[in-house]
């Protein structure tokens, strides 16, 4: 401490000349026109690219909350897409009742017999089970059941869950169910001989079961047999959303769901 | 040792500082050459003063010409450069004259001429003109202006110091 008063001592000449340079310079810098444009031009610079900077971070920290009214905005137009499908093919009734609600998943299994997700919505967020949940590539999934901001998918990666769907070439109603084979693959059944299927067809939801909206891609035919003694063929489809990197996904509410079911039960 | 003669820097003081405001912009030869005289104040203040003093004489000094040739802290911050090694060089040149304080022509002789006073007026004009034209492409256009000025200057405050200082009595 003392060597540092020494030192400060010693070369007390050289900071008060530091000093009076300082303030001349702060003389220069202030009267000068020239100076003063110097320096107004760096420090607009300066003070441009840290603003910049500041506003590229800011951008960072706000992806969250612009991908949150993305997603929104993505039920929305869904939403106005399955009312203008719904319209053209007829369902008059539907038109108007779908509801779309956006929602993320926080949870996400592959590699049981039984998959299940679990999305950060609820009730609150008026899902209820037996909801359809499919993402931007196609069917994720049925919503199995509900807390009041969490609710848990059974994936079709669930050997439980038959989905009704339909060969797209031919309109051929058939059931996708998965095969326990990995998070790409799954059966096709009930395909009849007669139908001639081909590598690369098209297989989607077929809206028969009210569960999901008709025409939700499920995947495309990467193989199949037609073995003799079997009246359907025995077919696998790659799966076109891969559930095992899975992360936005839509909830579709079908408010006419319930009227349905109860008038094909009474048949 | 001999003691700061008070009485001629007044005359200093006087002929260098406060002549110089006048005459600012009037000794200006063919827009070329001008005279940064005030500096023979600094170039002939006393030997072994206070450095702490000397830069604020040097400072104030370049301030007072400031004000009145409206460039705040050009030649302030010039001068206090100048005063901050100005003793330790003058101090080599005069090393064979012990207990000089007093600074004039006779005493500088030729050799203190060539070898301080000259090179001291340069620099000063160096970074007077490098200051003002802010950048070293000026520097280069204004070379001739800065050699001109720093002969003109030199010439100025020789004569005035010849006017002021006394010749010593030869025994």
């Amino acid at each position: 401490m003392q060597q540092l008063f020494v030192f400060l001592f010693r070369s007390r000449v050289l900071a008060f000349f530091f000093f009076l340079e300082l303030i001349s310079i702060w003389l220069i810098f202030s009267y000068n026109n020239l100076y003063n444009s110097y320096l107004f031009n760096t420090s607009n610079k300066i003070v441009g690219s840290v603003l910049e900077m500041n506003h590229n971070i800011d951008q960072y920290f706000q992806l969250d909350e612009i991908n949150e009214k993305l997603l929104a905005e993505n039920a929305l137009l869904r939403e106005e897409l399955s009312k203008k499908n719904l319209g053209m093919m007829g369902y008059d009734t539907l038109k108007g009742n779908t509801h779309v609600i956006p929602a993320r998943v926080i949870n996400n299994e592959f590699r049981n017999p039984e998959n299940y997700l679990t999305l950060d919505k609820g009730s609150l967020s008026q899902i209820e089970p037996g909801m359809a949940v499919i993402s931007r590539e196609g069917a994720v999934g049925i919503i199995k059941s509900v807390s009041s901001h969490f609710s848990t998918v059974a994936s079709i990666l669930n050997r439980k869950l038959m989905t009704s769907s339909q060969l797209n070439k031919t309109n051929t109603l058939c059931t996708v169910q998965w095969n326990l084979e990995g998070p790409l693959v799954a059966d096709v059944k009930y395909i009849p001989r007669h139908i001639n299927i081909g590598i690369g067809d098209t297989v989607s939801t077929s809206g028969y079961n009210v569960v999901f909206p008709a025409e939700i891609m499920l995947g495309t035919i990467v193989s199949y047999q037609l073995p003799d003694e079997s009246p359907f063929y025995v077919a696998k489809i790659k799966l076109s959303s891969d559930l095992s990197s899975i992360d936005a996904v839509y909830v579709i509410r079908n408010p006419l769901k319930w009227e349905m079911d109860s008038l094909q039960t009474v048949l | 040792m001999n003691r700061v003669s008070w009485k001629l820097l007044t005359f200093y003081f006087v002929g260098y500082v406060i002549f110089q405001i006048p005459l600012l912009h009037k000794f200006v030869l063919f827009n070329v050459a001008f005279s940064f005289f005030y500096l023979g104040f600094l170039v002939f203040f006393p030997l072994g003063q206070n450095p702490i003093l000397r830069l604020i004489v040097g400072f104030l000094t370049g301030l007072y010409i400031d004000f009145f040739s409206n460039t705040p802290g050009l030649h302030a911050s010039v001068c206090t450069f100048i005063m901050l090694f100005r003793d330790t060089w003058l101090g080599t040149i005069l090393e064979h004259q012990k207990g000089v304080l007093d600074i004039n022509i006779y005493i500088l002789k030729m050799r203190g001429v060539w070898l301080y006073v000259l090179p001291l007026i340069f620099i000063h004009h160096l970074m007077i003109f490098w200051i003002n034209y802010g950048s070293w492409m000026g520097l280069f256009m204004t070379f001739d202006q800065i050699l001109a000025s720093t002969i003109f200057s030199l010439l100025s405050i020789l004569l005035i110091n010849l006017v002021i200082s006394k010749k010593p009595i030869r025994i």
